[in-house]
């Protein structure tokens, strides 16, 4: 299946601005990322490489919900799925 | 006798007299309300009758900073300007960041208070002990930035300014008070309130020293908030990459962003007015506040095209989203010109957008009739926005006229009022209730009509993600939480965006080692949550009520139609009720007598 991986603000740098990428099927989100999906530098800067989970403040939306309501880093992908990642951001 | 931070000493000026006189600062009203908001809304409340007509002689404008204005404080550039507002008749308190509020301090003042009305215009000059009121016709009909310029040519080329600008003095109920021409106390048309008193500005220089009651100990509290936001990636690093507009895309993702007078939630354009492309395209340089370590400010300028050269400061997020996505423009030229064009004229950005949006369907509809439109009113066009911008600063023709009114009273002319997008007559800002649940119970029950930044619960619902922005449960309490942190931190001299850093118990003890107050993080928030209850007060004796805590119809009842919150409407009722309940209020939001009793609110 294809997930499109789009990201934003400093994390474009690292992660590039958009990319699609072909995963097994019924894939968890924790699986993409990984520096087999995604660039290593891109995955330091979202997982903390000591808890394994993502860092404070790093918004993952899929499909626009934030995936700490869904089932966090185990929230199943599926075909077609976009995901966003912002680093921390702030504004008003 | 207060040790620190408060320079102790109020300016008050009596425009019909002409009198300046110097009064003490209070200091037990200091340890209740700091200064600040706080401070400004204890004498708005204590000497502005509610019922008065807010452009009549009788309103006074109060212009404060904070006991942490002046000082090395982070982002200790904030200046409060508050009264009672033409735009909602509510008590309204606008604020603006620069470099004026620390200037006022080292000239030795607090805080300002503007009553009466002078004969002919007039601007203040404050320096070195000597206060005086000059003429201003010169300056009157100038814009905000030449008259920035103006006023420092004729007093000191260092001097911080104050101004209003020609929307100001034609006393639109959009006009904002610009500080240096480029800084805007934004919001609750505070700009007309000036100009119905011919009063053009200030302009202010000083040297005195802001001293603090625990100079030890305040150094090391300034040293450890400074590390925090520097090592935060939003206040440490983002925000100066990339300013406000970096939101478009957090609030665009979540399907959250208004299009076209909130017809829909979702822009599929936003990454053309994004803070990502508005770097690439037009930014000069970043600019940043008195002692301020984030620097989000935004100089900017337009490269090509019709409006080439054209340069100033912004846009931020809430304007490129209101001069922008909610009039459905993605040419971020247009939207960068009429955010100049916004500043010259001393008008509020987003108030300004969104009554050209509302403008905009109703000539779409049909309710705006051609023969009132010079020229097509059309969703999308850059053109069009930025003519729309100019009949409404300059109040040509009819339809100048009715815009500078605002969109609830340009809505009511034409008849359908329920297409403004506001509340108490104030417009929305860039977060669609309906996807995000809790800001909109902010912009049902801030006292300023709507409003984000009396109580920004998207740090919680959207950004951190700390709690689910689709469900109700909880919102309440996080509502005012927001409300009462900021209201006390808007009393302190500094910035709002120090809270995506600091919690409330960093800036008590700023506040308490500057100040020599005891003030610990619950004595904080209970300040903030005295401040509210107290501008609830004066809104009720205005004639504000229960009915008036609301949001439009369109985002009770029309679900958003595209994008990842399609679907979603906002049950306001499902939160409102529970929020009286957490302000220990009466189900007609009324605060009671043993909230008064702890919170020290006597009714008169």
């Amino acid at each position: 299946m294809r997930i499109k991986v789009k990201a934003f603000a400093t994390l474009r740098e690292v992660l590039g601005k958009e990319r699609e990428v072909e995963l097994k099927e019924g894939a968890l989100l924790k699986e993409l990322l990984s520096p087999l999906y995604l660039p290593s530098e891109g995955v330091e800067a979202i997982i903390d490489s000591q808890s394994g989970e993502i860092k404070p403040a790093i918004l993952i939306l899929k499909n626009g919900r934030n995936i700490r309501f869904l089932d966090g880093l185990l929230t199943k992908l599926e075909d077609g799925d976009e995901l966003i990642i912002f680093p921390p951001s702030g504004g008003g | 006798m207060i040790k620190g931070g408060f320079k102790g000493k109020i300016l008050r000026v009596n425009l019909t007299s002409g009198e300046i006189r110097v009064e003490d600062l209070k200091e037990d009203w200091a340890k209740k309300f700091i200064g600040g908001r706080g401070y400004g809304t204890k004498i708005i409340y204590d000497e502005v009758d509610p019922t008065i007509d807010p452009l009549s002689e009788k309103n006074k404008v109060i212009i404060a900073t904070g006991p942490l204005g002046g000082t090395l404080a982070p982002s200790s550039g904030r200046t409060m300007v508050i009264t009672k507002g033409p735009l909602t008749g509510t008590i309204a308190c606008s604020n603006a960041g620069g470099h004026f509020g620390p200037a006022l301090k080292h000239a030795g003042f607090d805080l300002v208070i503007i009553e009466g009305k002078a004969k002919e215009p007039v601007y203040l000059w404050i320096y070195k002990g000597i206060t005086e009121l000059r003429p201003a016709q010169d300056i009157w009909g100038k814009s905000t930035d030449e008259s920035d310029k103006i006023l420092r040519e004729k007093t000191h080329p260092l001097a911080e300014t104050m101004e209003i600008g020609p929307a100001g003095e034609k006393q639109s109920l959009l006009a904002n008070v610009m500080f240096n021409g480029h800084r805007a106390a934004g919001r609750t048309g505070v700009g007309a309130v000036l100009g119905s008193k011919n009063f053009k500005g200030i302009a202010v220089r000083g040297n005195q020293e802001v001293k603090v009651a625990e100079p030890e100990e305040f150094r090391e509290a300034v040293s450890k908030t400074r590390e925090i936001l520097s090592k935060d990636a939003f206040s440490g690093g983002g925000a100066a990459m990339l300013g406000t507009a970096m939101l478009v895309n957090v609030l665009n993702s979540i399907g959250a962003f208004p299009i076209k007078n909130s017809q829909d939630a979702y822009f599929p354009e936003a990454e053309k007015i994004s803070g990502e492309t508005l770097r690439e395209r037009n930014l000069i340089r970043n600019e940043a506040c008195a002692e301020c370590p984030i620097g989000c400010g935004r100089v900017t300028v337009i490269k090509e095209g019709k409006y080439k050269g054209a340069q100033g400061g912004g846009p931020e997020y809430e304007s490129v989203w209101s001069l922008g996505a909610m009039c459905g423009i993605s040419d971020l030229d247009a939207v960068l010109m009429a955010n100049y064009l916004c500043d010259k004229y001393g008008m509020d950005t987003i108030s300004a957008g969104v009554t050209v949006a509302c403008a905009m369907e109703l000539y779409e509809k049909g309710y705006l009739p051609q023969e009132d439109a010079p020229f097509p009113l059309t969703f999308g066009s850059g053109e069009a926005l930025v003519e729309t911008i100019k009949l409404m600063g300059e109040q040509k023709e009819k339809l100048g006229k009715l815009l500078a009114q605002g969109s609830y009273r340009l809505a009511e002319y034409y008849k359908h009022p329920e297409l403004s997008m506001s509340v108490k007559k104030q417009e929305f800002p860039a977060y669609d209730p309906r996807g995000v649940k809790g800001i909109g119970l902010q912009f049902a029950t801030s006292n300023r009509g709507a409003c984000h930044v009396r109580g920004y619960t998207i740090a919680a619902e959207v950004l951190s993600g700390a709690v689910d922005r689709l469900k109700y449960e909880g919102k309440a309490e996080l509502v005012k939480t927001f409300q009462d942190l900021t209201a006390a931190l808007d009393s302190t001299g500094i910035c709002l965006f120090t809270t995506f850093g600091l919690g409330g118990g960093d800036i008590a003890l700023l506040l308490s080692t500057a100040t020599g107050f005891q003030v610990g993080e619950k004595e904080f928030m209970q300040i903030g949550e005295r401040i509210w209850n107290l501008e609830r007060l004066f809104n009720l004796k205005a004639g504000f009520s229960r009915k008036d805590d609301t949001l439009p119809p369109r985002i009770l009842k029309e679900p958003i139609k595209s994008g990842p919150s399609k679907g979603e409407i906002e049950e306001l009722d499902k939160m409102l009720a529970d929020y009286y309940k957490v302000r220990g209020w009466d189900n007609d939001g009324v605060p009671g007598e043993g909230k008064l009793k702890e919170l020290e609110l006597m009714v008169d």
